[in-house]
């Protein structure tokens, strides 16, 4: 041993100092989720209607691909149904949760079919993953920029590979091929699991929320941010709509 | 063993790993390279003597002569890069701030900085990773590899224009690399500022004429703007015919 300059259980030792040191040390995220059992846990149910007639989607000429996208192609901005208002891709979700239900990784699919996005728009929770796809024989990119700022730019040309990725950061993402402008979409990241996206009747269910009074926030593209106060009582169920005016 | 004893070796043994921790991300940052200490007092010097007349005092790309360039100088506040060695979005290391620093941006007014001391331009790449709080938050991720180049044989520069084809990379640069393909005028980058593809029959590249360079660009693409990284989508063999091709429409 004298004279080697790594001493073996001298080394050996020092790891088990490091990892005691570090298992001391309380993490240093204070903010994270903590899944945990919800006992009596309550729903938060509802119908999210657009006010009075919608606003015509914008219609784009379609400069580049048209032999494949078409001539022209609208966006999906208020994706309403005529039988019920019912407003679809709206997020909804509650506000300032650190401790819930647990939540197993997702993976969201995101793919490129008929020069748009589908889904529209995503909700997951940061530790989601996500999966971006290509059904179109042609190239598109797929750019996705969290509060405005590049965080990923991948090319999907034809037959190309699926790309898959972490969500790691929670915020709003707005999605945007350049090869085809007038394709976009959003993707919401929570730092919780407690979201839901309407379905076309404008319907959303969130379950399993510990009893308590929270913030809800509505958000839809096409309208400013809504903020609502709810009560989730023990086992309840709870309802929350709201009639969006969309101009 | 007595508690001391323990104490003792395990830090002496704390030092020996400590060490191995010293010598891996030595590459990475270069604040612990070659005794390059930070000195954002200097850096900040240094940047306003040199690098706010453009980028602005605040980092924020309006210094009293960015009025009229275009290209408009960077906007470090928002913390993307064109260049980093990961794909686009990611991080760009302090290597690849210092490379854009000292190579300059070929064909805009972003000029090489080699001139001034390397010590200096150390201490405004760390003075620069303070305008964004995206320097705190994320690392850069390992630079994606880049593969020795094959030879470049005309029979590769054939096989680049049918990659060039498939992948449609005319979408923007044109059939021809022109910068006239159908999509290049509705082109926006991070800031909603319109920006052109880049346009091959000039020969002229921002990053000069390395080849590794266009590999680079190709691979990761270019952070902030709409071209996308082909990373996960190209054979390296396959981005090699494609900087041949793209070479080779030079007028």
């Amino acid at each position: 041993m004298k004279g080697s300059i790594v001493n073996v259980k001298d080394f050996t030792s020092g790891i088990a100092f490091v990892l005691f040191t570090l298992l001391c040390t309380p993490a240093a995220v204070a903010q994270a989720y903590e899944g945990i059992v919800v006992a009596k846990g309550g729903e938060l149910a509802g119908n999210i209607k657009a006010k009075g007639a919608a606003p015509e989607n914008e219609v784009h000429k379609v400069i580049h691909n048209p032999e494949y996208c078409g001539d022209s192609i609208s966006e999906e901005t208020y994706l309403v149904n005529p039988e019920n208002n019912g407003l679809q891709n709206t997020v909804v979700s509650l506000e300032g949760i650190t401790k819930g239900k647990k939540h197993d990784p997702a993976t969201l699919v995101l793919e490129n079919l008929k020069c748009r996005f589908v889904p529209h728009v995503l909700a997951g929770m940061a530790g989601d993953s996500y999966e971006i796809r290509n059904g179109d024989p042609i190239l598109h990119n797929t750019h996705l920029r969290l509060e405005g700022t590049t965080i990923l730019n991948v090319a999907m040309p034809e037959n190309g590979k699926n790309i898959k990725k972490p969500l790691t950061q929670s915020g709003t993402i707005g999605i945007k091929c350049d090869a085809h402008p007038f394709m976009t979409g959003a993707l919401w990241v929570f730092d919780h699991p407690y979201f839901a996206v309407t379905d076309k009747n404008g319907e959303f269910k969130i379950s399993d929320i510990p009893p308590g009074t929270y913030k809800v926030t509505i958000w839809h593209e096409g309208v400013p941010i809504k903020e609502k106060e709810v009560t989730i009582a023990p086992g309840g169920k709870t309802n929350l709509s709201a009639d969006l005016s969309l101009k | 063993m007595p508690f001391k004893k323990l104490f003792l070796s395990g830090f002496r043994g704390l030092i020996i790993l400590g060490l191995f921790f010293l010598i891996l991300p030595a590459n990475r940052s270069l604040a612990s390279d070659g005794g390059h200490s930070l000195n954002l007092t200097r850096g900040k010097g240094v940047y306003e003597r040199y690098c706010a007349g453009c980028h602005g005092v605040k980092g924020d790309g309006r210094g009293i002569y960015a009025e009229g360039l275009n290209p408009k100088p960077r906007d470090f506040t928002k913390g993307v890069f064109k260049w980093t060695g990961g794909p686009a979005g990611s991080m760009p290391s302090d290597l690849d701030l210092m490379m854009t620093i000292s190579e300059g941006v070929n064909g805009t007014s972003m000029p090489a900085w080699r001139g001034i001391r390397e010590s200096d331009r150390r201490y405004v790449v760390d003075y620069i990773k303070t305008f964004s709080p995206r320097f705190k938050n994320e690392t850069p991720p390992r630079a994606t590899f880049i593969y020795p180049p094959p030879p470049g044989t005309p029979d590769e520069i054939d096989k680049g224009k049918t990659v060039y084809e498939k992948n449609g990379c005319m979408a923007c640069h044109g059939p021809k690399g022109r910068a006239d393909g159908r999509s290049a005028g509705t082109l926006t980058d991070d800031w909603g500022d319109a920006i052109l593809p880049a346009n091959f029959s000039k020969g002229v590249f921002k990053t000069g004429k390395e080849e590794w360079k266009i590999y680079r660009s190709i691979a990761n693409g270019l952070g902030g703007t709409p071209m996308p990284s082909f990373s996960d989508q190209l054979k390296p063999a396959e981005i090699w015919e494609l900087v041949y091709y793209i070479q080779s429409l030079r007028d």
